[in-house]
């Protein structure tokens, strides 16, 4: 492993333990890291209560929606040689947000029942997008951006009309709420939902990135390795539009995570291949935990919606792209 | 011969990809599943589980068992000392039941409520613990109150508060019905029943008042406008709408199709035409405003100088609160001022908040 690997990946992961450390110890209800430590060996059992059904799974969600983002921003980015392709872009995540907006307005009770109509309007978002690109004989940069565009506006359009029929009481608070992304609500239960079709998609992801970094050099360079590219494509976009809509559906739209992460993940190693996809998944973690503890702390009490930080977040990187013209050519 | 290979690496990653899912699936599905059967036989037999619930305490005379307003079962070891409050309309009722001092947390942006200022100022140097959007669980038990109580907009917080062991009453405060039980069901959980009978009693009686002095007059339309804009109408489904009945009115926005705040055009306005426009408490315009709209010159209400505005500065009387019955009665004053002059209304308002409030509200405050 180059030595800039493996300073970043130390770098990345020292950062990923320190927020996760401090996540753990903050929050409104007073749990000092001391009355934590003594959790295991009893301690008292409210502490107890609140660690184990809010405040561990809270962290851990905060970690694996931040791990998925990451590296479904950094397969998008891949699989389609564009630096502007991650979940908010190429409609899925507007997609799954109808979804599940929709799900919720048909009266979806369980969570299966909004990951499920969020996973099903993500692919559908992002086959419209792929249909539309297809459609206009070129797979360049404006055409994945205008695609994306119109189907995101599409998406809104729908949720902006679930929202008038919604019920005034009690939907329509939920999807407000929600599409700005907030992990305040976040218990055991919602975790246990949410980790498996997560943790089956960022693990065969990760195990497939071999398969991504070829896609990457083209349909006949990928033919010419043993590949067959369409099947990899479906088969990457699906498992990561899986991770996105599972995330969406507990914690509502968190906006720029996965464009801006694989950005950082490239600046720091310089190149798209090997340790790339991990990297862009921690970094995605690090940002989403940092947003989080912003979001339960900067407001004095009152929790702030997630993704008015990662967007914060994401505007000096993307500025920077901006002005630096982007630091890596569209063929990644 | 590689292709085969990558061919069948590929059907093996599908097949992986659809084992774990599938496993992911089943996994926590039975758990959710069984949650979701407990939370609704919990609200059926309700009669079972509280028997079983008395059979387990130790002194079964000092446990209630209650059904709350979403139908769930809500068992106390004795009367809450301690309550958690996460809604104006409920911290209203808890301070009219006379239960101010049993609040230990309310919800945010207390401090902007005239009413606490007036009947309670402690409250709102208390802990807030968020809002109808956002309420924050950990700041609740931090609080570790004998009880919780949320509108039914919460009903998702209730679940996790009950999972840490905090007893949550859900309410329902939006119709008129909905405040009674709401009033009674405070009334067992605080140990406050002979309050609770007492405002009741109040409420249905100027109720009938209100029925008996109006029962043979003309009925002037009116329209209920809304806090944000008075293009925002309260239509047929809503509270607002049996207020303006029982002040003997006709909601002239009953046939308006919505059944929430229903924004409407200026040209909808126009076609209402009401005699009456009533504009509620927490108004962000005013009556001037309105008298100002070229638009509006020409509705029959703005000619005759009939733009009324609930008192602000006092309480929120076009909402379903404990108070709500005042709020029938101001516009009774309003609409038939001969039959119940609005100098008997104010005597009535002042003596009430004296009564439930326990304090005398200035006469210059309870305006039209």
């Amino acid at each position: 492993m180059p030595t800039r690997t493996r300073l970043c990946a130390a770098l990345a992961l020292g950062l990923l333990a320190v927020l996760a450390v401090t996540s753990l110890c903050v929050g409104a209800y007073p749990l000092t890291p001391g009355q934590i430590l003594a959790l295991p060996g009893g301690g008292d059992p409210m502490a107890a209560r609140v660690f184990f059904t809010l405040r561990l799974p809270r962290t851990a969600l905060a970690a694996l929606a931040g791990l998925a983002l990451g590296a479904a921003g950094g397969v998008y980015q891949t699989v389609f040689r564009n630096p502007l392709a991650s979940p908010d872009l190429t409609g899925v995540a507007g997609g799954a947000s109808l979804g599940a907006a929709a799900a919720i307005v048909l009266g979806a009770g369980s969570a299966w029942q909004i990951m499920g109509g969020a996973f099903l309007c993500g692919l559908l978002s992002l086959a419209a997008v792929l249909g539309l690109v297809r459609a206009a004989r070129a797979e360049r940069t404006a055409a994945y951006v205008l695609a994306g565009i119109l189907v995101s506006a599409l998406a809104e359009a729908g949720v902006m009309l679930l929202k008038t029929l919604a019920d005034p009481e009690r939907e329509l608070a939920a999807i407000e709420y929600w599409t700005m992304g907030s992990l305040a609500g976040v218990t055991a239960g919602k975790l246990a939902a949410a980790a498996p079709p997560v943790l089956a998609g960022l693990v065969l992801v990760l195990l497939f990135r071999r398969q991504a970094a070829l896609l990457s050099l083209g349909q006949a360079s990928a033919r010419a390795s043993g590949l067959e590219p369409r099947r990899w494509r479906a088969l990457l976009l699906g498992l990561t539009t899986l991770m996105v809509a599972a995330v969406v559906s507990v914690a509502g739209g968190i906006a720029f995570v996965g464009l801006i992460a694989p950005h950082i993940a490239y600046g720091l190693l310089r190149r798209c291949g090997g340790a790339f996809l991990p990297l862009c998944a921690v970094t995605g973690a690090d940002l989403l935990l940092a947003a989080d503890l912003l979001a339960r702390s900067a407001g004095g009490g009152a929790e702030l919606p997630l993704s008015i930080f990662t967007v914060l977040f994401a505007a000096p990187v993307l500025a920077a792209l901006l002005i630096t013209g982007g630091g890596r050519a569209d063929a990644a | 011969m590689q292709h085969r290979f990558v061919q069948k690496l590929t059907a093996l990653g599908l097949a992986l990809a659809l084992a774990v899912s599938l496993a992911a699936c089943g996994a926590p599905a039975p758990s959710a599943g069984t949650a979701e059967a407990a939370s609704e036989t919990a609200s059926e037999p309700a009669a079972e589980s509280a028997a079983e619930n008395t059979t387990e305490t130790a002194a079964p005379d000092a446990a209630l068992t209650l059904i709350d307003q979403a139908g769930r079962t809500v068992t106390l070891d004795a009367p809450a000392e301690s309550v958690v409050s996460c809604y104006y309309i409920t911290t209203y009722a808890v301070i009219a039941l006379g239960q101010k001092d049993k609040i230990v947390g309310l919800e945010n942006k207390a401090d902007t409520r005239a009413l606490y200022a007036l009947a309670a100022p402690e409250l709102p140097e208390l802990p807030q613990v968020g809002t109808l959007k956002e309420l924050n669980v950990e700041a609740v038990a931090a609080l570790a109150p004998d009880l919780v109580v949320m509108p039914k907009k919460l009903l998702d917080n209730a679940q996790t508060l009950e999972a840490l062991g905090i007893p949550v009453l859900v309410v329902d405060p939006e119709t008129q019905q909905g405040l009674e039980t709401m009033l009674t069901l405070l009334g067992q959980a605080l140990g406050a029943e002979a309050q609770a009978d007492a405002l009741l009693a109040y409420t249905g009686q100027q109720l009938a008042r209100a029925a008996a002095l109006t029962q043979d007059l003309a009925k002037p339309e009116v329209c209920l406008l809304g806090n944000g804009s008075y293009l925002t109408v309260a239509p047929a489904g809503m509270y607002q709408n049996d207020l303006i009945e029982q002040a003997g009115g006709v909601n002239a926005a009953a046939g308006v199709d919505d059944d929430y705040w229903a924004e409407i055009s200026y040209e909808t306005l126009l076609a209402l035409d009401p005699d009456v426009l009533v504009i509620p408490s927490g108004a962000s315009y005013t009556a001037d405003d309105i008298r100002a709209d070229a638009q509006l010159a020409a509705l029959t209400a703005v000619q005759n100088g009939a733009v009324y505005t609930m008192p602000q500065g006092l309480d929120e009387w076009d909402s379903p609160t404990p108070s709500g019955v005042l709020g029938v009665l101001w516009l009774t004053s309003v609409l038939h001022p001969d039959a119940y002059p609005f100098e008997t209304f104010t005597a009535d308002a002042q003596e009430f908040y004296q009564e439930f409030y326990g304090f005398t509200p200035d006469a210059s405050l309870i305006t039209q």
